[in-house]
């Protein structure tokens, strides 16, 4: 794919880009502290982010494309955007800024529309992953405050003898 | 119809660029804890108790509710130098920033512990000083109005007054005692939080945070002897409320009442059973019946009040001293505040070890010892028969919980026993433990079910220290000396880091304490099989 290799050389303008779009989704004085290079225990979300979004840029820009891997990097990403101040199309929607970056990286003449169909068809099928990403994050978030009350309003029924269970040797 | 071209250059996901002052508080949910019950409010005598949505647009509110503030305010800039101090002194120069754990996980500009202080500071300015009354915006003073109530309350629930901030502060500036006095004066206008509320009632009426009764309190103590029979094979005996005990024992009762945490009760148990033989004269309290303090997160009253019930019950029995488990927030008030409040202690005795005779010197005028110094003490001495490789299959890290390190200074000595009964232990990064500890997101009463997303993302930077001790040494269990975090990380580690457990200290040391006379341990106190150890042949057949 001649557009993948084009896009290869400008890697990590692309990267670089990337990482700021979706440290920009932050408020002004967040992105400034995200933004700093830190280590990674001082600025967890920014370097994490980063650290993220370059694997991903790699991971997109080769022939073929390791879904696999792709599904991991995205977790990590989406896990920290779900729980924060995003809807859930804020949340996944860094994704197609990818499109927007590569579109206007590209120069007219380096257009070959087949490939970047097929390379705008790859993304969309990132943010579908994204999708489903976000809702597994969303529902262990509700698993983990069900087993919560559970455990607790159970284990107190339990523990004032009101619960008769089965033994094991019956 | 659009081009797909027009579509994609409408893709805009940067937020809006407005001044802090002109962003309104935007609450949301899963970041906020549930009004308190009206009816806990009125048992501990606190105002205007009524049912209130933090959703809803009308807040109650009294008439007054702006005087109420405005008086509350000036009575504590009166009665507390530090907060007047604190009111006047930062330059903002922003070293705090980023180093609040809530603003790291969130992101919130707010949530920057010099932006959380601003929002009171605001208000400080366009009431008590000149520049501030004059200048107004431009001396960064704002009137009180609704918005301000709702963006106070919001963000003040959502400090867990761990002081990492302070630590940075080159003026020493205590954020924490800031979120305190705001607390305060939401409470003057009965705008606390259930999970806050609640457990202060139960602990003022019952003696604990659950309102557990002393027959619960004793069924459940009896509960864990018959489990410790089945797993040692020796019954220990526990006493309560005996008069005339050398020692009174007093711990969180989630240690009593919610695992893991019941695991380290099992633990004080069994060291305790060992220790009879070598003198310990040791008692518990149904009514003191718990260590944990929620008065602290309320008002300094309210703190004072719960802290009193424990010199009360020492009182009552005519101990010497007091043993305390492994407990956050109750150490703290002992640490920093209960010897101006309730003490000194002066009707009990400085407390010296029966075992080692170690005169513990620090406590000699609160009269209480932290469990972990005690069992550190205990085996410097060589008091304690250890069998570290029944923890072999665990790969620990320690928590350093804020109230116990930054609070009162204690790193050393949990992490002497950790390594005293665990042969495999793997510190986190250096900017992640110690004074530098991150907190669990859920302390100072956040660690309600509702506001999920606030604890995960208020938790997020300790599970990222954790997970490269995870990813690094295959770390799997994350140990910790207090209550809050022994419930509030298990979920941060299901979400974040799963494969980590939680447990406490003294439930390691009880795994390896040998016990004279025990039969071969087959499980360790969770009843969880011991890898590596079978069970001899005979056991099942009999």
């Amino acid at each position: 794919m001649k557009l993948k290799k084009l896009l290869s050389q400008k890697k990590s303008e692309i990267i670089q880009k990337w990482i700021d779009g979706i440290l920009g989704t932050y408020p002004a004085d967040t992105y400034q502290i995200f933004k700093k290079s830190g280590d990674q225990f001082a600025n967890p979300v920014g370097t994490t982010l980063s650290r993220e979004i370059a694997e991903l840029t790699s991971i997109i820009l080769e022939e073929e494309i390791d879904y696999n891997s792709v599904k991991k990097h995205l977790d990590t990403v989406i896990r920290i955007r779900a729980i924060q101040a995003f809807s859930p199309s804020q949340a996944i929607g860094f994704i197609l800024l990818l499109k927007e970056i590569i579109k206007n990286i590209l120069k007219a003449q380096d257009i070959n529309l087949d490939e970047l169909l097929l390379l705008y068809s790859q993304i969309d099928k990132l943010c579908l992953i994204g999708f489903d990403i976000y809702t597994e994050c969303r529902e262990k978030l509700f698993d983990i405050r069900v087993s919560e009350i559970k455990n607790k309003s159970f284990g107190a029924l339990k523990r004032a003898g009101l619960v008769s269970e089965v033994l094991e040797d019956v | 119809m659009a081009k797909p071209k027009e579509v994609l250059s409408n893709l805009n996901y940067t937020p809006p660029e407005t001044a802090w002052m002109d962003t309104p508080v935007n609450i949301r949910k899963g970041m906020y804890c549930y009004a308190a019950n009206p009816k806990s409010l009125e048992a501990l005598d606190l105002p205007f108790p009524r049912s209130w949505n933090p959703m809803d647009e009308d807040w109650k509110l009294p008439a007054n509710w702006k005087e109420i503030i405005h008086k509350g305010f000036k009575e504590r800039l009166d009665k507390f130098r530090s907060i007047k101090v604190f009111m006047d002194i930062c330059v903002r120069c922003g070293a705090c920033a980023d180093k609040c754990h809530f603003f790291l996980g969130t992101g919130d500009p707010k949530n920057m512990p010099v932006l959380r202080a601003e929002l009171l500071r605001s208000i400080y300015r366009n009431d008590f000083t000149l520049a501030g009354k004059m200048l107004k915006k431009i001396a960064g003073a704002r009137e009180m109005t609704v918005g301000v109530l709702k963006e106070w309350w919001y963000y003040l629930f959502q400090c867990t007054e761990c002081r990492r901030c302070s630590l940075f502060c080159p003026y020493g500036i205590d954020t924490a005692e800031i979120t305190i006095m705001g607390r305060e004066l939401l409470n003057l206008l009965g705008l606390n939080i259930d999970w806050i509320a609640t457990p202060a009632s139960n602990c003022f009426r019952i003696g604990n945070h659950l309102g557990i009764q002393p027959h619960a309190y004793k069924d459940m103590i009896d509960f864990f002897l018959d489990d410790i029979e089945e797993i040692t094979g020796i019954k220990p005996e526990v006493d309560f409320n005996r008069k005339g005990a050398e020692v009174l024992f007093i711990t969180p009762s989630g240690d009593v009442f919610a695992d893991p945490g019941t695991y380290t009760c099992m633990g004080y148990i069994i060291l305790f059973h060992y220790l009879k033989k070598l003198g310990l004269d040791i008692t518990w309290s149904t009514y003191a019946s718990e260590g944990g303090n929620f008065g602290f997160f309320t008002s300094h009253e309210m703190m004072k009040r719960l802290n009193s019930k424990m010199y009360a019950e020492a009182k009552r029995l005519k101990v010497k001293w007091i043993l305390g488990g492994e407990c956050g927030h109750m150490w703290r008030v002992i640490s920093q505040y209960m010897d101006t409040m309730n003490g000194p202690a002066d009707f009990l005795e400085t407390p010296v070890s029966p075992i080692t005779r170690t005169r513990f010197e620090n406590a000699k005028s609160t009269k209480m010892v932290h469990i972990a110094e005690f069992t550190a003490d205990l085996i410097r001495n060589g008091k304690l028969k250890l069998d570290p490789s029944r923890n072999d299959h665990l790969k620990v890290t320690f928590h350093d919980s804020c109230n116990v390190s930054r609070g009162m200074g204690m790193f050393d000595e949990p992490r002497y026993v950790l390594k005293s009964v665990c042969n495999n232990f793997y510190e986190m990064p250096a900017n992640t433990i110690r004074e530098q500890t991150f907190c669990c997101g859920s302390g100072s009463g956040l660690n309600a079910g509702e506001n999920m997303d606030q604890r995960m993302a208020g938790g997020l930077p300790r599970a990222n220290a954790v997970k490269h001790v995870h990813d690094k040494h295959g770390v799997n269990l994350l140990a910790t000396i207090c209550a809050i975090d022994r419930a509030a990380l298990p979920p941060l580690m299901d979400y974040w880091v799963p494969g980590v457990g939680v447990s406490g200290l003294h439930e390691l040391v009880a795994n390896a304490l040998v016990l004279p006379g025990e039969i071969k341990r087959t499980m360790d106190l969770r009843k969880e099989p011991l890898p590596g150890v079978e069970e001899e042949e005979g056991d099942d057949a009999e």
